[in-house]
């Protein structure tokens, strides 16, 4: 068979046009795309909204305190203005409530207390964690309390009240002996997982942890809390609060930061301190377990260090033997099986 | 004008043209002469066979790849533009470039997948020329051709660190643990490669300008070496068959334009994808705690499945004996028969079907007695030095050699015993890729369609 080769010209000359079409239209779809953004509409329907004199749309970015940049104002435009508040406007619009608004002025931003991914300017991706995890969506109330303890020491400010009451129930359920949250600035405990290491957890794990840890983590030997929260489905929030806030980082720079008696990172002094600016180990022995064991216990059981004067300057708290897990004292405990 | 240009040098405009369009007639002289001055179609001898312009030939893997590449630059240059190299701006970078930069998601796909599309390509691309025994006589642009081979892979496993996610971390973090097993030097390189112990601010510093500078340099002198050997070399490899139309043909525009067609197809389709799909950016590096499972990028997930059967013969025993295979392969084989074909000759076709057959057998039941029924219960008796002798992968070994021999003694023929046991790894290996995909937390086995327990 001879070879066309004017057929195969042209064959070839129409795939190319056909080729550089398709190029040509990928190309307008995905221009038209990038010109139709999610925020464009946000925004001319705030001016429209608002009667505002229309100027150009643009992304509307700040860091704040942490040093996080946010583009969050360039939907949120009425989020800082007091003439709204009141009316009825649609959410993403609406004036952020009064008793914040004073946070919102001197620079804190938005991420600060709510989490979410303030670089993004796609509503889904902006408020999921970065990396688009809705699982842990942004904070509102009343998990948002747990950002505070960003700045402010628990019950050191008003609105707080869940975050000192989930500390409470932690103190009071024993959780510090295996989860003794790193204190006096040692390194991690051995024998529970560290609930201070960095790594988010989501709420719904955190959850499941209290009621079911073995769902989270075959094998774990850590007990459930199921009956104890089951009286009282309040109290499981107040915890979650409190747990919350210990994986959130301290907000390094920002104003207005209450003043912690042994550092940034000692959360012992973030509860004996309470309001008083005191140290006093008046929570410590609410644990149920010590006072179920109080008649077999010596202190040295449990605290084989000296246990320090209290007052100013005691020196550091006490400590359990990491070596030696204090159950396993008389309990037989599956050595070898660490939950985390 | 026309007095500044001629003094500039000669007649530029007209030089330029000439250089760039072919089709324009230099004083009513033949095409020789067009394409003889012509910059882009020096790369073609002015007439082919009809062989060269058939799909089935090569089916333009060199193109693609070459297309890829050619993306990837565009696509790289751009993104440098917004991307910072330090660990505490990268993240905030690429979050710039896929959310705020205009058109920054969508130039951040294309270099995704046209990196993907490369790496395939080049892959299949080393494939042709294998099983078509295209390296006789082409000894040199083979071992060039190896050499771009791990260019490409050391561009893609440099790029997956930049983006500083928790999944780039990561994966680079265990690439680089595997080279703790290379006896020797692997504590070296690790320590060359890293900057340090760890996976740090000079690590990415380092794989940076690996990525952008040092890489695709060589990338691109390669690149030149490659295409000029193949015109010394005298074209595409293999004589016509015989009785094939063995007449000549112009190679413009029928071959050039056939080239530039595939170009243009690849570019619109990846175009397509990156359109469609965006790049995905994970969740920003935690360095204490890594996600269950960790893997190695895709590519690297054989190795990464190897080393969880044996940690010496993953990282280093298998990879050393791929590579000492492929740079070997044109000096051992001497055959001239079949060059060109796929496969080379009837027999040699017939060896390397049964091999594949074999290889797919013999993954299946391996799995079946190692991974499912348990190979701690299995190697508690033989003690702890046998699960780094007897295991999947040195089962693949075993089995490419036996594949090799019984080829090689059936057909009398060195190809058809290299290209068995070829076949047999790659059989093998693509198998623990996907075994390497199906692996949940604690890299237990699942099948695709069960569920992974919630770890996180």
């Amino acid at each position: 068979m001879l070879f066309d080769l004017a057929k195969d010209t042209r064959r070839l000359r129409v795939g190319l046009l056909a080729g550089a079409l398709f190029l040509l239209l990928v190309l307008a779809w995905v221009g038209l795309r990038a010109a139709r953004t999610e925020w464009r509409g946000t925004q001319a329907a705030f001016f429209d909204l608002t009667g505002d004199a229309r100027h150009a749309t643009e992304i509307l970015q700040n860091k704040n305190c942490t040093g996080q940049m946010e583009r969050c104002t360039t939907c949120h435009l009425g989020a800082r203005r007091r003439d709204l508040m009141g009316v009825q406007v649609p959410k993403v619009f609406r004036a952020h409530s009064r008793s914040m608004l004073g946070h919102l002025e001197r620079g804190t931003g938005c991420g600060t207390c709510h989490g979410g991914t303030g670089r993004a300017l796609d509503s889904k991706l902006a408020h999921a964690m970065p990396g688009g995890r809705l699982r842990d969506p942004l904070l509102g109330q009343p998990y948002i309390q747990a950002s505070c303890a960003r700045c402010h020491l628990p019950g050191a400010r008003e609105g707080m009240q869940r975050l000192v009451a989930g500390a409470e129930i932690y103190l009071r359920l024993g959780c510090l002996i295996c989860h003794p949250l790193n204190v006096g600035g040692r390194g991690s405990w051995d024998f529970g997982t560290d609930l201070r290491a960095p790594g988010r957890k989501s709420l719904a794990y955190l959850r499941m942890s209290l009621i079911d840890p073995a769902a989270n983590f075959p094998g774990s030997t850590m007990p459930s809390f199921k009956n104890y929260f089951a009286d009282d489905p309040e109290s499981l929030t107040d915890v979650l609060v409190f747990l919350l806030s210990l994986e959130i980082e301290n907000a390094g720079n920002c104003p207005g930061q209450d003043k912690r008696i042994t550092g940034v990172d000692n959360p012992c002094a973030d509860c004996h301190a309470g309001a008083a600016g005191r140290a006093s180990g008046r929570f410590v022995h609410k644990c149920v377990y010590i006072v179920e064991h109080k008649n077999m216990l010596t202190c040295a059981a449990c605290h084989p260090r000296q246990i320090p004067e209290p007052g100013p300057g005691g020196g550091h708290c006490p400590v359990i033997d990491r070596q030696r897990p204090n159950c396993a004292v008389c309990h037989e405990t599956n050595e070898g099986s660490r939950p985390g | 004008m026309k007095g500044f240009f001629r003094a500039l040098g000669g007649n530029l405009p007209g030089n330029l043209r000439r250089g760039l369009r072919p089709g324009v007639a230099d004083g009513g002289n033949s095409a020789a002469s067009r394409l003889r001055r012509s910059f882009v179609y020096h790369l073609h001898p002015l007439r082919i066979t009809r062989r060269a312009l058939r799909v089935s030939t090569t089916l333009g893997l060199g193109v693609v790849s070459l297309t890829a590449f050619l993306i990837l630059s565009v696509t790289g240059v751009l993104l440098m533009i917004y991307y910072q190299p330090g660990t505490g701006e990268a993240y905030a970078s690429m979050q710039d470039i896929q959310y705020a930069v205009a058109l920054g998601s969508f130039v951040r796909a294309l270099h995704r997948w046209a990196a993907y599309a490369m790496l395939v390509s080049v892959l299949l691309h080393l494939l042709r020329v294998a099983s078509m025994g295209a390296y006789r006589g082409r000894e040199l642009n083979w071992l060039v051709g190896l050499g771009l081979g791990a260019c490409v892979l050391g561009l893609a496993f440099t790029g997956y660190l930049l983006p500083w996610d928790q999944r780039s971390y990561w994966a680079v973090r265990v690439s680089a643990n595997m080279l703790d097993s290379v006896p020797f030097l692997g504590g070296a390189i690790k320590s060359m490669m890293l900057g340090g112990q760890s996976v740090g601010q000079s690590a990415l510093l380092r794989f940076y300008m690996l990525h952008v500078a040092l890489l695709p340099a060589g990338m691109l002198a390669l690149v030149a070496v490659h295409l000029w050997r193949i015109r010394r070399d005298g074209g595409l490899a293999g004589a016509p068959k015989e009785g094939e139309d063995s007449e000549l043909l112009p190679a413009w525009p029928h071959l050039v334009l056939r080239e530039a067609l595939l170009m243009l197809w690849v570019l619109v389709i990846l175009a397509a994808v990156a359109a469609l799909v965006s790049a995905p950016l994970g969740v920003p590096v935690d360095v204490h705690v890594p996600a269950n499972p960790e893997k190695a990028p895709w590519y690297f997930l054989w190795a990464q499945e190897l080393v969880s059967y044996s940690a010496p013969l993953g990282a280093f025993v298998i990879p050393a004996l791929l590579l000492a295979g492929l740079v070997g392969l044109p000096f051992l084989d001497r055959e001239n028969v079949g060059v060109g074909r796929w496969f080379g000759t009837p027999a040699c076709r017939l060896a390397v079907l049964f091999s594949a057959l074999a290889a797919i057998a013999a993954l299946g039941l391996f799995e079946v007695f190692y991974m499912r029924a348990g190979p701690g219960a299995f190697f508690k008796a033989l003690g702890t030095v046998w699960p780094d002798v007897v295991n999947p992968g040195t089962g693949m070994i075993v089995m490419a050699l036996l594949a090799a021999l019984t080829a090689g003694i059936a057909t009398g023929s060195t190809r058809a015993a290299f290209l068995s046991g070829l076949v047999v790894m790659l059989v093998m290996l693509l198998g623990f890729t996907l075994i390497g995909a199906c692996r949940g937390p604690n890299w237990v086995f699942y099948w695709p369609w069960e569920g992974w327990p919630s770890v996180v």
